[in-house]
């Protein structure tokens, strides 16, 4: 529930504005809280005054928006909302619980329905397990890649090839088993890959948010593991331009990023609205605390455009995005053979590290992969109860890989060839009808894909063409305080490949279609006190990678064989979490079970003599598995500035046919934080600061003489930040692993090759114009 | 609309093709031509086969010829004569993992260096073991005599037997 998730995130924001509880009355100890929001942008109100005037009391929203009003009797108040910016706004209520409400204003120069839409925009909170990022939280991490922005939220992972190549892992899962849906499409590109990161922009979201259920239900087939959703914020409703600066730099690799936004209403034309958008970024060289990894800078460049026409029966958005990022890998860590892998493992630093030095310049091998989306979503309201919206997306992804060395036989200027192609189509459509009626929602939806996805160069996975058709129905009612959800889903899929074997093509059609549900309810058990179960059963198509494979795979210096008879994969994963909000503690613990009954795996085969040497053999099959574990966040306010927060998340995976645990799992891990921030000062100025000690854990439930090279020792790193802020500026400083603590990952496949990087000071600026 | 959009959808897909995939270049066999005086003996590696072994008299000195084929293609393509042409980018490493063998290579490159499609194998007492042939890609200059720098273009471990 979102409501309650943001104020529980940024409860010791809101603990630290309160005086110190002290005379409290027997029978006056509700409290009325919430936060406000613009409602022309989504975003959070700072420093708007609620007031109360029959007792003559108020307080001030903090960063977030949030406000709170404790210690009161039961009876009825007016609340009053007042904002420099925005329409002074009255609220009466009848007070007998305690309250958390969620409000919107409008600007006062908006000229479309001034105040009061309490809301109404908010999307229905999933009953799954949900983490969020946004405000503060989320600019921490914008600078970083996708998956490292949200490494720090409770179950949340990531896993890497190096530095600057890193895949959200979601309770364990990744790659194919999560969806991300960027700007409400999922994203179609090389996902099966562990070193394929996502195409997406952080600077693209207002709010990431991260559904830790199977939600395939709503979102379809892949979302076995959860979802990740990169969300915009809305677009304004009111006329003028207005814009967004950030401006970053990181000491380690040099990096340097710039983020501009510019929005607004075309002038006169209330009901259109635009946005234009875009990042760039180039960092160069990283080094570990005592030797520089060669080749590991990046650039990017991306961009997105929006133009919207709403009015209150119908409308319709256009969004274009364009992705494009060049990654350097470590040359080190290229082995073309098994002997060379091992020879890397031995060495203590990796080769050529003693010679290299910082560099912007990227030399082979390294990654180019663009990534093109295109948009439209069109609605109609006919009446209040029903909604009926169609969208309809073109994805192209390309995305080249070169090698070391340009292979034999290439002409001397081939550094221009890529020894790998991939070239991704994807045409989705969607239509989706959403009723109302009295404490019924229902939501019916039929989801269309068709895909084509070809390769040139190294052949590694099959091309092929595939198309999915899918539909679904949801129902949801609510009641006081419980909130009911149920789902159930179709999904085909069919998928026509063409592989090459011993020079002949040969080609293979194949089907998949499964059901699958989800239940699950929000019970509200007091103010304070809030409990969500899901259960679902999710499944996706085996790849084509797992279904095909047959040959040495890259990098991994194995040789993977994949099996043309694997069935489609599915899980049942339920949740139960428990959500508490006092004024002081705040926290929540969610624990999970997710049992699959033919998890699709690689499982060790001997060995197979190639012409490059003898590679250890692996077979993509099938087992039942299990996942379970559970995350647990906290926040105590010490005093109405100082607050402590504490974190861990634990998971178990095993697989039930071999009783032995799942290769790749992320291990256990544990944060304290301890955060310091002051009221606004002189010249309305805030100044916030923070220090965090996270732990990773040595795993050890790994499989047993698969692997190479045994789990790294666990570690900790120290992590600080100090920034001071108003209402239209921000700045910070801060520092990543600040003791240079040398270590390694278990996620992170160049643990085989070299530590990851040391000391990383930054400095972020961020300007609302 | 939308359901004549998805009928639409529907019969139009199986009219549609993947691409036909792009033929690998590569290398599938390897084979080692011994020749002693005027008697010539063959051995080779072909890709999903375990590779021959070489059987070689004592005390004997051969010449070695070593032939790369990529055997996908019909006829066969001969990858040698590649490597002989961009010999500055190419060499050829032996390691005697055990055995009573001596290898020479008798080759050279425009800059004077080794190559290693011709090579001496002198023997000596009768003994078993294995020796491991490496094709290494050295381009842009890399190739410095030694086998370290470049990319692994072939490897194949020959069990040998000197009797």
């Amino acid at each position: 529930m979102p409501v309650f998730r943001i104020v529980a995130l940024a409860s010791l924001l809101l603990a630290a504005m309160l005086p110190a509880p002290a005379q409290v009355r027997e029978p006056c100890r509700l409290f009325a809280a919430g936060q406000l929001l613009d409602a022309a942008t989504g975003e959070p109100l700072p420093y708007a005054r609620v007031f109360i005037p029959e007792l003559n009391r108020g307080a001030f929203t903090d960063s977030m928006g949030n406000y709170r009003l404790l210690r009161l009797c039961p009876g009825s108040y007016t609340l009053t909302f007042s904002h420099l910016a925005c329409e002074h706004y009255e609220l009466k209520i009848e007070l007998t619980a305690s309250r958390i409400d969620t409000l919107r204003l409008s600007h006062k120069d908006s000229q479309a329905e001034t105040i009061d839409i309490r809301a109404a925009k908010q999307p229905d909170p999933p009953t799954q397990a949900v983490a969020r990022l946004r405000g503060r939280e989320l600019e921490a991490g914008q600078g970083l890649s996708l998956a490292a922005a949200m490494r720090n939220l409770p179950g949340i992972s990531t896993l890497q090839t190096g530095a600057t190549i890193a895949k959200p892992v979601i309770h364990g899962l990744h790659s194919n088993r999560i969806l991300i849906l960027n700007n409400g499409i999922r994203l179609e590109g090389q996902q099966w890959g562990s070193e394929h990161a996502p195409e997406i922009d952080p600077f693209v979201a207002k709010q990431l948010t991260v559904i830790k259920g199977a939600a395939g239900v709503r979102y379809g087939s892949g979302a076995v593991g959860g979802v990740i959703l990169v969300e915009p914020g809305e677009l304004p409703d009111s006329p003028g331009v207005r814009g967004e600066l950030h401006l970053q730099g990181f000491s380690n690799g040099r990096q340097g990023l710039g983020s501009a936004l510019i929005e607004g209403q075309l002038p006169g034309h209330s009901a259109w609205a635009w946005r234009v958008q875009g990042t760039l970024k180039g960092a160069g060289t990283l080094h570990t605390p005592s030797y520089v990894l060669a080749n590991t800078g990046l650039a990017e460049a991306n961009f997105s455009l929006t133009a919207r026409y709403q009015t209150l029966k119908a409308g319709a958005a256009w969004y274009y995005s364009r992705f494009h990022t060049r990654l350097g890998i470590l040359q080190a860590s290229h082995t073309g053979s098994l002997r060379d892998l091992q020879a890397a493992i031995e060495r203590a630093q990796p080769l050529g590290s003693d010679t290299a030095r910082f560099t912007y310049r990227l030399a082979r091998p390294y990654q180019d992969v663009r990534h093109h989306l295109v948009k439209w979503r069109g609605y109609i309201r006919p009446d209040d109860r029903n909604t009926l919206s169609f969208t309809y997306a073109f994805q192209y992804n390309i995305r080249r890989e070169y090698d070391l060395h340009r292979p034999r036989g290439a002409a001397p200027d081939g550094t221009l060839r890529a020894e790998l192609n991939f070239f991704i189509y994807t045409h989705t459509a969607e239509a989706v009808w959403e009723r109302s009626a009295g404490p019924w929602k229902h939501s019916t939806g039929i989801f269309l894909l068709a895909q084509n996805n070809r390769l040139e160069g190294r052949a590694y996975i099959p091309n092929f063409v595939s198309a999915g058709a899918e539909a679904f129905w949801i129902a949801r009612r609510s009641w006081q305080r419980l909130t009911w959800e149920s789902g159930i889903r179709y999904d085909y899929r069919w998928v026509y490949s063409a592989r090459e074997e011993r020079g002949i093509p040969v080609y293979t059609q194949q089907q998949f279609q499964r059901p699958s549900g989800a239940t699950g309810l929000i019970w509200r058990l007091s103010p304070t006190l809030q409990l969500s179960a899901n259960t679902g059963l999710a499944w996706r198509p085996p790849h084509v990678n797992e279904l095909f494979s047959e040959g040495v795979h890259h990098g991994a210096s194995s040789y993977e064989q994949g099996d043309s008879l694997l069935s489609a994969e599915q899980g049942l994963k339920s949740v139960l979490s428990l959500m508490w909000q006092r004024p002081r503690f705040s926290g929540e613990l969610s624990v999970y079970h997710h049992h699959f009954f033919n998890f699709i795996y690689l499982r060790p085969n001997g060995y197979e003599i190639t012409i490059r040497g003898v590679f250890p053999a692996f077979q993509y099959t099938q087992a039942p598995a299990l996942l379970a574990g559970a995350d647990l966040s906290l926040a105590y306010a010490l005093t109405p500035r100082w607050t402590v927060r504490g974190q861990a998340s634990y998971l178990r995976a095993r697989n039930l046919a071999e009783q032995a645990p799942l290769p790749l799992m992320p291990a256990n891990r544990m944060a304290y934080t301890v955060q310091y921030s002051s009221e606004a000062g002189r010249g309305g100025w805030r100044f916030h600061a923070e220090g965090s000690w996270r732990t990773v854990f040595r795993q050890r439930q790994a499989p047993q003489g698969i692997d190479l090279l045994d789990p790294p020792p666990g570690y900790s790193l120290l992590e600080g930040e100090a920034g001071l802020e108003r209402h239209r500026c921000s700045f910070a400083f801060g520092v990543y692993n600040a003791l240079n603590t040398e270590y390694r990952d278990y996620l992170n496949r160049f643990r085989y090759f070299a530590a990851e990087p040391g000391r990383n000071l930054y400095a972020r600026l961020k300007i609302l114009l | 609309m939308a359901m004549l959009a998805a009928l639409a959808f529907a019969a139009l897909l199986p009219a549609c093709k993947p691409d036909a995939p792009e033929p690998e270049e590569e290398i599938t066999t390897v084979n080692l031509k011994f020749t002693a005086g005027a008697s010539t003996v063959t051995f080779s590696f072909k890709e999903g086969s375990n590779p021959d072994t070489i059987k070689l008299s004592p005390s004997t000195s051969y010449v070695l010829d070593l032939e790369f084929l990529n055997e996908n293609e019909t006829p066969a393509e001969d990858v040698t004569e590649e490597i002989r042409t961009e010999n500055d980018e190419h060499l050829i490493c032996f390691e005697v993992v055990a055995g009573n063998v001596t290898i020479t290579r008798t080759d050279k490159d425009a800059n004077n260096l080794e190559v290693g499609l011709k090579s001496t194998w002198q023997t000596g007492a009768a003994s078993t073991g294995s020796v491991i042939v490496e094709l290494r890609h050295q381009p842009d200059g890399l190739k410095d005599g030694t086998c370290a720098p470049g990319d692994t273009d072939v490897e194949v471990t020959f069990p040998v037997r000197i009797q």
